[in-house]
């Protein structure tokens, strides 16, 4: 038994070095190629193999049962890669084979979609493909996902006003001419050409949103006008707010150029609603980078949001999750166990012993 | 002020003379004098770290800057742990590795501060990057702590050896160079340090779920924290199935952790070699 328990320790040495060489290989690899090789077929004989020593060192090792901590990180750590394995692609496929061609899970796929678009079809690809190819399909969801709204929300900026430019152009083509506007909240900024005023009536920063109010001939033409988000300068066109295309011709077609402070993305924001077969709302919420949605089986990332490109949802499968989080709360403790309590306890006792003696 | 040096910056500089004038101190057997120093230095550090925190507007471990910092300001505390609880002692080294902590921050990585991008902004944050650094730390001194006992334990071990019988040379070899009080200090610290390395790992795992989708995405930053990991599984594997008689294997085990260490802070996050999820971390 000695004998056997001496082979089994070399030989869980050996694994451990071996995955320390192949981290080592995959982190020159990049994280697509290694994804690749540590679930290529060999890879699943290496675990396999693994997760059979484990299982014989947890009977063949007497010190196992008398030390929790390092029983509950074996156990833990085997949790883990049975989660793993039960979470991976091949298993999903093999599971989808089982109960009839289509119907298993897709472990994981994204959804391109506008504002208002519905889809349950999963593509493999992060990003739009070119016009002229489909999107590589990797499965479709039961239920469709629609994305109600998608928005971006800001730090505050480096400045708190935008700059204002009133921009006109002379009817023969010569350069056009810039009139600084107020940027400030409730100082009307005089534009001649517009024989009238423009007025910032409020800023909303997390938005990166300016509310204008603008004024021709001593009366307000809108109620106001919401301009943003946007990283480049805008030129809004004020053509709406003359009687005329003729008259804002006329007049060397006056703009408003919006010039918005510099402003780092706090977070990407979209409201997603889930629908069954007949239309019905099965779940709706916020999702956000670190806050996905959870429903059916699946949780919901916001991956990529472009605007105005479509926004980017990851659908995953949790297939395997809830082993793996039963593998991590018994690995933690297990490890303080073993290293910290279990010392402790020991010299405790072993002071008690002495106090005794 | 000379030039365009902030008060930031003049408190960075004197923190480092603080640190290297502890060293030298500890080098003069001045041990009083060195303390001293240290726990000066040490407030010093630890002032740096609270007004970049107020400064950022959040936990100071954004960028390579603030993290440095910070594994900076946490060997004071690593040594007095270390001394009063662990019994283990080195704090000459602590104060070297403290002041080589900074000049990094001092010299080399920018100071700007940033704004945190959204996967950053998550419980999971400060947990995860703090039980990394404290696993860095002790596992570094660890290390230190290992290579310094083997040296200072042969130098013993050669003037013993000199004066003793040829038979008993061999005894001597095996009970009083057998590395006991080193590896019972190398063995202590990583037993300390070791949690926080699982609790880092695991961490990062379920945040990688919240924020990536994945609790594992087989990114370079964490294949490396992953074989780290593995080498002080591999040490503990080892000091249980050698029964204690190979102190040399695990002290060279606990030097490649240290230098699993550096490649997964340093490498991969300087490194174009390693692009990956974790590249906002420099």
């Amino acid at each position: 038994m000695k004998r056997f328990r001496q082979i089994l320790f070399r030989a869980t040495l050996v694994l451990i070095f071996a995955l320390v060489v192949l981290c080592i290989v995959g982190a020159f690899l990049g994280a697509d190629r290694a994804k690749l090789m540590f679930n290529s077929i060999p890879m699943w004989f290496f675990w396999g193999f693994w997760a059979v020593l484990s299982v014989v060192g947890l009977f063949a090792r007497g010190k196992m049962w008398r030390s929790p901590g390092l029983l509950m990180t074996h156990i833990g750590l085997l949790l883990i890669l049975a989660g793993g394995v039960w979470g991976s692609r091949s298993a999903h496929e093999w599971r989808g084979k089982m109960q009839g061609g289509g119907k298993g899970k897709t472990p994981e796929g994204f959804l391109l979609l506008n504002p208002h678009d519905e889809s349950d079809r999963q593509s493999s690809q992060l990003w739009r493909v070119p016009e002229d190819q489909a999107p590589k399909p990797a499965g479709t969801l039961p239920f469709d996902v629609m994305v109600r709204r998608a928005w971006l929300e800001y730090y505050p900026p480096e400045s708190e006003a935008w700059v204002l430019l009133g921009q006109t152009y002379h009817r023969q083509g010569a350069p056009k001419q810039l009139t600084p506007l107020h940027g400030r909240v409730g100082f009307p900024g005089l534009f001649p050409a517009l024989d009238g005023e423009v007025t910032v009536l409020g800023y909303n920063h997390a938005l990166r949103q300016i509310e204008l109010q603008v004024t021709r001939r001593g009366r307000p033409m809108t109620n106001s006008i919401i301009v943003g988000p946007s990283d480049e300068p805008t030129v809004l066109s004020l053509a709406d707010v003359f009687e005329t295309p003729q008259a804002w011709r006329e007049a060397d077609q006056p703009a408003i150029v919006l010039l918005p402070p510099s402003q780092a993305i706090r977070d990407y924001k979209a409201d997603l609603v889930l629908r069954d077969d007949d239309g019905n709302a099965i779940t709706s919420g916020e999702i956000e980078v670190n806050h996905p949605l959870h429903a059916r089986g699946y949780h919901f990332y916001l991956s990529a949001f472009d605007p105005p490109l479509a926004l980017v949802v990851k659908a995953v499968s949790d297939d395997g999750l809830y082993w793996v989080y039963a593998g991590f709360a018994l690995l933690m403790p297990g490890v303080i166990l073993r290293l910290w309590a279990e010392p402790i306890a020991r010299q405790m006792f072993r002071k008690e012993a002495d106090h005794a003696g | 002020m000379p030039g365009n040096l902030r008060p930031f910056d003049l408190l960075m500089y004197v923190a480092l003379a603080e640190f290297g004038l502890a060293f030298v101190a500890f080098l003069l057997k001045q041990r009083r004098l060195g303390w001293g120093q240290y726990a000066l230095a040490f407030s010093m550090a630890a002032a740096l770290v609270v007004i970049r925190a107020i400064q950022v507007g959040h936990a100071p471990m954004r960028n390579l800057f603030e993290v440095f910092l910070l594994l900076a300001a946490l060997m004071f505390p690593l040594s007095l742990f270390s001394r009063f609880v662990l019994k283990v002692r080195g704090e000459m080294f602590d104060v070297l590795t403290a002041a080589v902590l900074l000049v990094p921050p001092a010299f080399v990585f920018s100071a700007e501060p940033q704004p945190l991008p959204p996967a950053l902004q998550s419980p999971f944050f400060a947990p995860h990057v703090s039980a990394y650094m404290l696993a860095y730390v002790i596992l570094a001194k660890a290390a230190v702590a290992g290579v310094a006992g083997r040296i200072r334990e042969k130098k013993n071990c050669g003037l013993v050896l000199r004066s003793e019988a040829p038979l008993r040379r061999v005894a001597l070899r095996i009970v009083d160079c057998g590395l006991k009080d080193t590896d019972r200090a190398v063995y202590r610290l990583v037993c300390l340090g070791f949690p926080f390395l699982t609790a880092g790992l695991l961490s990062g795992a379920l945040w990688g779920k919240q924020a990536w989708g994945d609790w594992w995405n087989w990114d370079p930053k964490e294949l490396w924290s992953l074989a780290t990991w593995l080498i002080y599984v591999a040490y503990f594997h080892i000091r249980g199935m050698a029964a204690h008689r190979r102190p040399m294997v695990e002290i060279s085990l606990v030097v490649v952790g240290l230098v699993f260490i550096v490649i997964t802070l340093l490498w991969v996050n300087l490194s174009r070699l390693f692009p990956g999820l974790h590249s906002y971390a420099t």
